[in-house]
């Protein structure tokens, strides 16, 4: 064993209350910092996870057509009209979807052919939004087959899948027939195949899944389809990936998180305030590590005097302090991750939804007991950073005669 | 190297000063001092003239206002703090009137930690080292009782085991009986001349005690911070 060690331990082991004191203070550091970081983590994946059950993480659609007036002097425009937004079809789509389907970070990705239109059934009519989708390739994009309720996630010839609320509005199940019309008056009568909860209920009231060829008779777009839904690796990174297809598609394209502005400003003050805690936590326990080794140097300066009499150098005593920092920091990570991890899940059975489901996930991953772990280690070896260069440089013939 | 009989420690013009200014106190005002290899001396004088800082000094955990250090035939003044930290190690050991043992650790322990200073490591055969040396000082039985469980005399003979750890040229004992009663005292100062005698191991011993001086080789007595009497003993 070396040397240092051999005393740091000791030290560590002998010096009851003031270990007791410090171990303690780190423990409660780390169980709060892990706690706090579960808890908001968990909170934001779940508020995330949340927000993109029924929205792609990017958006493909045709650029937005801009009127410009003609040139001339001889015609000078008053003012330009706004082009009436008509349903439009991207251009050589089949060529975009696999463009975009070779762009690093994209997982999935997939055409649909989206409008308004009405859903009757004798004499309840809802206004709802027609979405013609290629069931495969959605649900690769879109994780909508554990949300069906009742039937299931395929579109055969005139099916069509509907949302839990629109069901219940119309009075439907699945294998009655419902028709569907758009404001136009181009209609045909769709068999329900399925049943479906996104977890939203704009959704679920609106949302119509038809195959991808109706939707474009229906719709007028022969052949071609609205938007191009995308899925990526990494969610943060959709708005890189977004502005990525549209530069070399010419498109127009929108992440998720473009889509939700709000939420994402929420999400980022929600971890500011979380870090500013943490910060003042880590800083506490550092404040606490500092003085208890402080005053634990001071009541040895002999003990000191005496080790570096009998050919303890300098740097060894430094280290010994130092050491003494550091395992006071990994043993507070050790117990601060099982008190913190007890707290959190505590938390997490204490406040569940009417489903059963946790209102408050916890997020628990290896990479936050290593940083925990990291944050501790570190931080104690450099509280005791002044301790032992307190003591480093006592001056043996002082202490010793003095004390 | 020293000679059987040659100058392990020589002190040539020692001055030491405290404070500054106005405050300033010379406490050594030049001292020249030999002790031979396996001399028994005793340095004797009134309390505040100088005994302890002029020990200090010869055992390099103070460094001397003026004047130079030769230790073992190396001039100290060359060497810089871990230098001093290594040589003091492997050169000189020391016993102090309170014995200081580190509270923290066993007897056994006390006796390693030089070693292991020394080494940078606790190894296995040190415990070996360190329980013959307790064997010395006939506390064998005692090695793994705490040191704060051990009496004044039991005390201090671990002291002297652990200064002899390292197998040093010379041990600087300040009044190392000066705490405990005559019966112990005799028995502490009677081990350190046997250890003398049979390692050839130079003693420099402070003390207050004329009766225990007279039973040293040499009496060196300081006053003022200046050697006023250096005299051969018959001990008896």
């Amino acid at each position: 064993m070396r040397f240092e060690w051999f005393i740091a331990i000791r030290y560590l082991r002998e010096g009851k209350a003031q270990t007791a004191l410090v171990l303690g203070g780190t423990t409660v550091g780390v169980a709060v910092l892990i706690f706090l970081t579960a808890l908001i983590s968990g909170l934001q994946r779940s508020l995330v996870a949340q927000t993109l059950s029924a929205q792609a993480h990017v958006l493909v659609k045709a650029p937005e057509r801009v009127a410009r007036p003609l040139p001339g002097p001889d015609r000078p425009a008053d003012h330009v009209e706004k082009v009436p937004d008509r349903i439009r079809s991207i251009e050589q789509w089949q060529r975009v979807l696999a463009s975009i389907g070779t762009i690093p970070g994209v997982l999935a990705a997939t055409p649909t052919a989206a409008g308004a239109a009405f859903a009757s059934r004798g004499p309840a009519t809802k206004s709802v939004t027609l979405r013609g989708i290629e069931p495969e390739s959605f649900a690769r994009v879109i994780d909508v087959v554990p949300k069906m309720k009742a039937g299931r996630f395929s579109l055969e010839g005139t099916e069509a899948i509907v949302g839990t609320v629109l069901a219940s509005d119309l009075g439907v199940g699945v294998g009655d027939k419902v028709r569907l019309a758009t404001p136009e008056g181009r209609g045909d009568i769709f068999t329900i195949s399925g049943i479906f909860d996104l977890g939203n209920k704009e959704v679920n009231a609106r949302w119509v899944f038809v195959p991808l060829r109706s939707a474009q008779t229906l719709l007028d777009v022969p052949g071609g389809v609205t938007t191009i839904e995308v899925k990526v690796a990494e969610i943060f990174d959709a708005e890189r990936l977004a502005r990525e297809i549209a530069r070399r598609n010419g498109l127009s394209a929108d992440s998720w998180m473009e889509l939700n502005q709000q939420l994402l400003v929420g999400l980022r003050s929600q971890s500011a305030s979380s870090w500013m805690i943490q910060a003042l936590v880590v800083l506490a326990v550092a404040l606490g590590i500092a003085s208890v080794l402080g005053v634990s140097v001071i009541q040895k300066s002999r003990e000191i005097g005496i080790l570096k009499a009998t050919g303890t150098s300098t740097g060894m005593v430094q280290r010994i302090f130092l050491l003494e920092g550091a395992l006071v920091g990994a043993a507070g990570s050790v117990l601060g991750a099982g008190v913190g991890s007890v707290m959190a899940i505590a938390f997490a059975g204490l406040a569940r939804a009417p489903t059963g489901e946790p209102l408050f996930p916890v997020d628990l991953t290896p990479g936050l007991y290593l940083g925990a772990a990291t944050v501790a280690i570190v931080t104690g070896t450099l509280a005791a950073w002044f301790p032992a260069s307190r003591a480093a440089r006592l001056e043996p013939a002082e202490v010793i005669r003095y004390g | 190297m020293a000679e059987p009989g040659g100058d392990v420690l020589r002190l040539e013009g020692i001055t030491r000063d405290f404070g500054e200014g106005e405050a300033r106190t010379q406490v050594l005002r030049g001292v020249d001092l030999s002790l031979r290899r396996g001399e028994f001396a005793a340095l004797m004088g009134p309390s505040g003239s100088g005994k302890s800082t002029l020990l200090h000094i010869m055992g390099l955990l103070d460094k001397p206002t003026g004047g130079r250090i030769l230790l073992d035939g190396q001039d100290t003044g060359l060497l810089d703090d871990d230098g001093l930290t290594r040589y003091r190690g492997s050169t000189l050991g020391f016993v102090f009137q309170f014995h200081h043992l580190l509270p923290e650790f066993t007897a056994l322990e006390n006796v390693m930690i030089p070693m292991a200073a020394g080494k940078g490591r606790v190894e296995a055969p040190m415990r070996d080292a360190a329980r013959a040396l307790l064997d010395r000082v006939g506390l064998s039985a005692r090695a793994d009782n705490r040191a704060t469980t051990l009496s004044g005399g039991q005390a201090q003979r671990v002291a002297i085991a652990r200064s002899l750890a390292r197998s040093p040229k010379v041990v600087l004992a300040d009044e190392p009986t000066g705490n405990l009663d005559t019966q112990s005292a005799d028995g502490v100062f009677a081990l350190l001349r046997q250890v003398n005698r049979e390692e050839q191991v130079t003693f420099l011993v402070v003390t207050h005690d004329r009766r225990l001086a007279e039973r040293t080789d040499r009496i060196i007595e300081l006053v003022d911070g200046r050697l006023v009497s250096d005299q051969p003993n018959q001990p008896r």
